[in-house]
């Protein structure tokens, strides 16, 4: 019980110390001369604030933009100025239309999807050598089949043929 | 004839402000300079803080009128200046605090020995409150100055009367903790 009261009169003798610290440095003395260098500083600060003046205005207050007919007069037409230039703006651009429809390329080449891209030059392009195909027994019985089917068709009737290729024989 | 009767009036209304702020720094200039001190703990810093919370009244003069306490409103406006400018310089070392006490507290009756005891407790002192929380610190800095009541520090902190009083007691235990046991650090 004692320790802690003494523990708690050795604290506050140790914040009472540390508050005569604090207090001795807020009641030092503030250096000569400051009030004068304030009111210095203060006078040479301009008293009006610095702002763009028109420059027919007097500075008595008494100018022509004063009159409130006059400053009506110029803000209508500063107004005007500024909607007719949003309508020259606005009359003069044309606004292009979005189509309503895309058209797509015709499509060129054959089947087999590759096309010259409309290129103005096409390389030449070297001519692969040619297989003679052999044409198996079988085969030739199917196409003397064929042929007189092909024959007996109305000609209005398109007909896609597609002949297998012979296997080329690779010796 | 209306206008020139106007500006005659705004004119002096102005040379009155001006008279009202030749006053006001006639009167709190040295007050307002040992609050930016106790905290910035540099001259020409604390200097420049009280030349900085005149232009700003400057710039604010036409609210002079509707100001209650001139006291506690400059005080609270030097106060927001040089925790702002502490704020924003580094921290400064412990030895340019101690080197400045030195050249400014008084030394009649103090031999050199005493005197640089003197500065090392200070600095201790200093240190300490220095470690405290911003809330507590600032509480216990404004408690130093006597002409301030409580309820003043309440109004320049922008906190309740009983508010300044828990932070003050929590302040200096916690202070006189730090100074018994330096390194017990909350």
């Amino acid at each position: 019980m004692s320790a802690s009261f003494q523990n708690e009169f050795d604290r506050d003798r140790v914040a009472a110390e540390a508050e005569k610290t604090l207090r001795l440095i807020a009641t030092l003395p503030a250096p000569k001369g400051i009030e004068t260098r304030v009111k210095g500083r203060l006078q040479a600060v301009p008293s009006r604030p610095y702002v763009i003046e028109w420059p027919f205005s007097s500075r008595d207050g008494s100018g022509w933009m004063r009159g409130s007919g006059i400053r009506a007069a110029a803000a209508a037409a500063i107004v005007l100025i500024v909607a007719g230039g949003g309508w020259g703006v606005y009359s003069r651009t044309h606004v292009a239309q979005a189509p309503t429809a895309l058209v797509a390329p015709a499509a060129q080449g054959g089947a087999s999807g590759f096309t010259g891209a409309n290129a103005t030059r096409k390389p030449q392009t070297v001519v692969g050598p040619v297989v003679p195909t052999q044409s198996t027994p079988a085969q030739k019985t199917n196409s003397a089949k064929i042929a007189p089917a092909l024959h007996r068709k109305s000609r209005h009737q398109s007909i896609a043929v597609k002949t297998v290729p012979a296997t080329p024989a690779v010796q | 004839m209306e206008i020139v009767e106007s500006t005659v009036h705004e004119e002096a209304c102005r040379q009155a402000q001006e008279e009202a702020l030749s006053a006001l720094v006639d009167q709190y200039a040295t007050t307002l300079y040992r609050v930016a001190f106790s905290v910035l703990r540099n001259q020409s810093d604390a200097e420049d803080a009280v030349q900085e919370t005149f232009l700003r009244v400057l710039r604010h003069r036409e609210t002079l009128g509707e100001i209650r306490d001139h006291r506690v409103w400059l005080i609270r406006i030097v106060w927001n200046i040089v925790l702002d400018r502490k704020r924003r310089a580094k921290t400064r070392p412990e030895t340019d605090d101690v080197a400045e006490l030195a050249r400014v507290l008084p030394a009649t009756g103090l031999n050199a020995e005493e005197r640089a005891a003197a500065l090392q407790h200070h600095a201790h002192v200093l240190a300490s409150v220095e470690k405290l929380p911003a809330r507590e610190r600032e509480v216990v800095m404004l408690s130093a100055f006597e002409e301030l009541s409580s309820v003043e520090i309440a109004s320049v902190l922008g906190v309740t009367e009983s508010s300044v009083r828990s932070r003050l007691f929590r302040a200096r235990n916690l202070l006189a903790e730090l100074l018994q046991h330096p390194r017990s650090i909350r």
